[in-house]
């Protein structure tokens, strides 16, 4: 307990104390007991004159006024004294706990912030890390590319001359077959006419000795 | 009895007449021989024979007589030629005359068998040359088979002209 605690708790329990007082006073004032001026009263009480009553009554009044001017005078010093030390205290708690509030705000902040610079140079590094990456692979990717595209194109290019050597190859032994058919058949038109066998005799006699093992062949096959 | 066929007889249309003729003269000699045995005064006249069939009896007689059995033998032979004989088929781009064909006869019974027999027909497409069915095989030696198995060297020749 600090010691403004325990200064507010016996004011309280001074305040407490007066009060108690003034209203056993104020109750006593305003509900008197009756003045028994029977000498002979049972239960003991002192019976006085009126006057003698009223006097002591001035004086009790006065005295208790007093009294009550003192304690509501020394309760309102008392009062305003803990009031301004509550008030101070208050301040000072409240400047304390914002101060350390304020110190642990920017703890966190300078905290969060070396955090934050720490990051973001990491990722800076990252970035430019994964940029020098990305621009090799990129340089790497184009010549891969380009390498592809020269051999394509090469391959295509020999695809297309043997294409193109195919084609007149095979124009050109089309126009030689139609030719030689054409020649073959001017031929066969015109010859067919008029052929001489005594001219050709020795021809045929020629043909058949040159070819004579066959023809034996398929005659002594047949025998 | 082996008989070589003269090279007049080519083909086996020509054999087949040859032996009808054969035996219509034989049965003429024979019928001729059994009137001058019995004193018939009236001769008949001879079957025509063509000139194939007549050599080939000329032939013949001139080895083996002209009595009935020589000719019994001769048609046998003959007989015996135009079941057995081995026969293939010559095609000429005109038709051959008899000459050709009987040099092309001659030749077959020298080099190939003896008693071959020829079938000549013609097809003018051929254009020269012969073509030559044997069994069964076809030999086109014909100048239409020469020209076209020669088209490559015909465009190379072009080419170089």
């Amino acid at each position: 307990m600090s010691a403004l605690q325990l200064f507010l708790t016996i004011n309280v329990f001074i305040l407490g104390a007066a009060i108690a007082l003034a209203v056993e006073h104020l109750w006593l004032h305003f509900h008197p007991h009756g003045f028994n001026a029977e000498p002979q009263d049972p239960s003991g009480s002192i019976h006085l004159p009126m006057a003698v009553k009223e006097r002591l009554l001035r004086v009790a009044e006065t005295d208790y006024q007093n009294v009550l001017d003192r304690s509501v005078t020394g309760f309102k010093h008392d009062l305003r004294e803990t009031t301004v030390k509550i008030n101070d205290k208050l301040t000072q708690l409240s400047g304390n706990i914002l101060g350390e509030e304020m110190d642990r705000y920017k703890k966190t902040l300078d905290t969060l912030r070396q955090q934050a610079e720490k990051t973001r140079g990491q990722v800076q590094t990252d970035v430019e890390r994964h940029q020098a990456e990305l621009e090799a692979l990129i340089v790497e990717r184009q010549k891969m590319l380009e390498a592809k595209f020269v051999e394509r194109h090469t391959a295509l290019e020999k695809q297309a001359e043997a294409d193109i050597e195919t084609a007149k190859k095979a124009a050109i032994e089309r126009i030689d077959a139609k030719l030689s058919q054409a020649v073959t058949s001017f031929l066969s038109t015109t010859l067919q006419y008029n052929a001489d066998l005594g001219a050709q005799e020795p021809y045929l006699m020629a043909e058949l000795e040159k070819h004579k093992s066959e023809l034996i062949k398929e005659v002594s096959d047949e025998i | 009895m082996k008989y070589s066929l003269p090279s007049s007889i080519i083909s086996p249309q020509d054999l087949t007449i040859a032996i009808h003729e054969v035996q219509d003269y034989s049965a003429w000699a024979h019928h001729e021989t059994i009137k001058q045995k019995v004193g018939a005064h009236k001769p008949t006249v001879a079957p025509e024979l063509n000139p194939a069939t007549a050599e080939l009896l000329g032939g013949w007689s001139k080895v083996n007589g002209t009595t009935a059995d020589s000719y019994r033998q001769l048609i046998e032979s003959l007989e015996h030629i135009a079941n057995h004989a081995p026969t293939i088929t010559i095609t000429l781009a005109a038709p051959a005359p008899q000459q050709v064909k009987e040099h092309i006869v001659a030749w077959c019974r020298h080099s190939l068998a003896e008693s071959v027999l020829v079938t000549f027909s013609f097809n003018s497409t051929i254009l020269g040359g012969l073509v030559v069915r044997a069994g069964s095989h076809i030999y086109d030696w014909s100048l239409h088979r020469r020209l076209i198995d020669s088209a490559h060297s015909f465009t190379e020749v072009l080419n170089h002209v």
